[in-house]
């Protein structure tokens, strides 16, 4: 029941994400496809043709823009039915029945996690299902596994805003200092801080290459699109990891709250 | 300690500048309306907090319907229904879905209660939460709690924004439905009149200590307004204590055995004008301002509201 | 039978409730064997506690005043206050005492204390004569 609510708290924003990512990913690739456009790439006239478009719309889609939505969303989805609980100060009423706040806390979580998942599968599974309606061939199946690093890397950021709404009792503020982070993780990279010898290979020996979550999430989709590309293993772990260590103690900021 | 619904021995909680219970010993029997009294800022709702697990105690134990508080809350919130002063609940859903929502929490829960009391509290089940007056959000906090099927119902101010013939109703369905079927009701409120009527047990806290917990008729047998005229009169007895004073005039309040009392005066010379019962309000006032020196009609005060006719 | 509690008086509710009961029984308006609501119709109708209204009959039976069969109806009893002689009159000595004392304290007379009881006792005599008479009216 409690899922059923915290579905109701977020829904409306989740339908606008699906809305906006199905609107730039379909519209785009049939854009992209058609005959005599700038790119060159004529609609299945010829392999190297098919190829240049799998590689060329997934690259504007999936390693580009898609990334960024889906950051996003992961920020305003978080705050959306565990932020509620604290504006309306309903964690009197909650706290009272008879679940344990793990499992609300758990619950509220996975609604949101469950959402970020379905917005990048959309993304992929969308971009993928258009490039075989225009191209009128499957080219490959590997660009589905792009789905992994841009749901691991959205999921990151949800679980970052929705311990830090937690921790801060407020969706505004969790909000806030999630996007606060994330701003500045994107400037991180540019600076060129090493990594000590034996975390090296996280990051390529760069700290903040590795706190990159776009970085990750463009190298991800490169191993997906490019044949050769070398898949994040470590970082991905890395992110996986932070997925679920900030529930972890948001569960236990909750179970220690008094209200 | 099992055969009480609630039960709290030496409660102590503690916020960062104030003592809010200190030293609580609740025994609320099962099966009886408990009227839960005090001021405001008495502990009443840290007492309430505390034994739903919202807070935890700095100090002290306590248990819920046999079930140790903390250790095994889940239990005692399975069969406890609660309605909060505040009455927030989900302002974005309607009464109906507000069902639908805490129905799946209960194996206790019964739907046929919740058409049979939606009906008699007269609510709007289909307007959302937050668009409903202060009236109809109470009516349907108390609905949520009324078809939970609980054992224990923890009420902090439920009349608020009622009606007197929904108040009346629902005092009805409370005993008809609740204490008649061997459930308890501990109800926390200021309106002693509500609680004077309903209640068979009251508890009185003040600055977080009980300072009266007892059956109240039997309260009502003992307490009395003992008034006196004559010289030399005592102002301090096992069991009385003067409340005021004017020329020969004493007004004693009495705790149990007035008639030994004032027939101890009669024999020191006085006349006894009065020996008079006493309702709550009465003895919760009395009670109250003997606890607090600077309240105005206290021991040692003048008491202008207290006027004799003659 | 309709009762009327003040909740908000200094007399116990069960006391009042037993003083009712006890002054249509002496008035004549409820008869030995006539029934008398249950405890959980009468708590609901007067709004107040079931275990009050509980008290109440309870004191009512132990005194031999109700008697309460098995099925759980409670009805008046066939020999109200069937108790010796010495018990009665241990019974009724307090209110005598503070007849004795609200009397003396008004400063009325041994003389005028006296006819005010008789008073009481010849009013509750009409009313069980005119509730007699009414019943023989309706049968």
């Amino acid at each position: 029941m409690y899922a059923w609510k915290c579905w109701r708290d977020s829904r409306s924003r989740f339908i606008f994400f699906l809305i906006v990512i199905l609107a730039v990913c379909v519209p785009y690739t049939i854009y992209a496809a058609r005959p005599g456009g700038g790119t060159g790439i004529v609609r299945g006239a010829s392999l190297s043709g098919v190829a240049h478009l799998w590689s060329w719309v997934p690259t504007v889609l999936l390693q580009t823009l898609i990334p960024l939505i889906a950051l996003f969303a992961a920020l305003v989805l978080a705050p959306a039915s565990v932020g509620q609980e604290y504006r309306e100060q309903t964690l009197g009423f909650l706290f009272t029945r008879p679940r344990s706040r793990r499992y609300l806390n758990w619950t509220c979580w996975s609604v949101g996690a469950s959402e970020i998942l379905g917005l990048t599968a959309a993304a992929v599974v969308g971009t993928f299902g258009a490039l075989i309606c225009v191209s009128r061939y499957l080219y490959s199946w590997r660009l589905l596994e792009a789905t992994l690093p841009l749901f691991v890397g959205a999921a990151a950021i949800y679980s970052m805003t929705y311990c830090l709404t937690v921790l801060a009792g407020s969706g505004e503020r969790g909000l806030s200092y999630g996007v606060g982070i994330l701003v500045i993780s994107f400037f991180l990279p540019l600076l060129d801080v090493t990594l000590p010898p034996f975390l090296s290979h996280l990051g390529h020996g760069h700290l903040f290459r590795l706190l990159s979550v776009l970085g990750f999430m463009w190298a991800g989709c490169e191993s997906a699109i490019a044949p050769a590309g070398e898949f994040p293993v470590s970082r991905l772990v890395f992110y996986a990891l932070l997925a679920v260590a900030f529930p972890v103690f948001a569960q236990l900021i909750q179970e220690r709250r008094e209200v | 300690m099992n055969d009480t619904a609630v039960w709290t021995e030496k409660l102590v909680k503690v916020y960062s500048d104030v003592t809010a219970v200190d030293g609580l010993d609740l025994n609320v029997p099962r099966g009886v309306a408990y009227g839960f009294l005090g001021r405001n800022g008495a502990g009443k709702s840290s007492t309430i907090r505390i034994l739903l697990g919202l807070a935890r105690p700095t100090a002290g134990r306590g248990t819920v319907l046999g079930f140790p508080i903390g250790r095994e809350q889940l239990a005692i919130l399975e069969r406890t229904a609660y309605v909060s002063e505040s009455k927030t609940l989900y302002g974005n859903l309607t009464p109906r879905e507000l069902v639908r929502f805490t129905s799946g929490f209960y194996s206790s829960w019964s739907d046929p209660s919740v058409k049979k009391y939606s009906q008699l509290l007269e609510i709007p089940m289909d307007r959302p939460f937050s668009k409903l007056s202060q009236g109809n959000k109470t009516k349907v906090c108390l609905l949520l709690a009324l078809s939970q099927g609980a054992d224990l119902l923890i009420l902090d101010e439920p009349a608020t924004g009622l009606d007197p013939v929904v108040l009346d109703e629902f005092l009805r369905i409370l005993v008809q439905d609740v204490i008649s079927e061997g459930k308890t009701v501990f109800i926390s409120s200021h309106q002693l009149s509500d609680i004077e009527q309903i209640a068979d047990w009251v508890g009185l806290i003040h600055h977080g200590k009980l300072l009266l917990e007892a059956r109240l008729d039997d309260i009502k047998n003992q307490f009395r307004w003992v008034t006196a005229a004559g010289s030399g009169l005592p102002t301090k007895s096992p069991g009385a204590m003067l409340v005021a004073s004017e020329g020969n005039f004493n007004k004693y309040l009495v705790k149990k055995n007035a008639d030994a009392f004032a027939a101890e005066l009669g024999r020191q010379g006085a006349t006894v004008a009065e020996v008079s019962p006493m309702g709550l309000r009465e003895i919760f006032l009395a009670l109250v301002r003997k606890e607090d020196p600077c309240t105005p009609g206290n021991v040692g005060e003048i008491a202008e509201a207290v006027s004799y006719s003659f | 039978m309709l009762l009327h509690v003040n909740t908000a008086s200094g007399v116990p509710t069960y006391l009042q409730i037993e003083t009712q009961v006890k002054h249509y029984i002496a008035a004549g308006a409820l008869a030995p064997g006539d029934a008398l609501p249950s405890v959980r119709q009468l708590a609901s109708d007067l709004r107040i506690s079931t275990n009050t209204v509980a008290r109440a009959y309870q004191d009512l039976e132990r005194d031999g005043i109700l008697r309460t069969v098995p099925g759980g109806r409670t009805y008046v009893g066939e020999n109200p206050g069937s108790f010796l002689k010495a018990e009665k009159v241990r019974r009724l000595r307090p209110y005598a005492r503070q007849i004795a004392v609200e009397g003396t304290q008004l400063r009325l007379d041994a003389r005028e204390i006296m006819q005010l009881v008789q008073q009481e006792l010849d009013a509750l005599e009409e009313d069980h004569e005119r509730y007699s008479s009414l019943d023989r009216k309706t049968r």
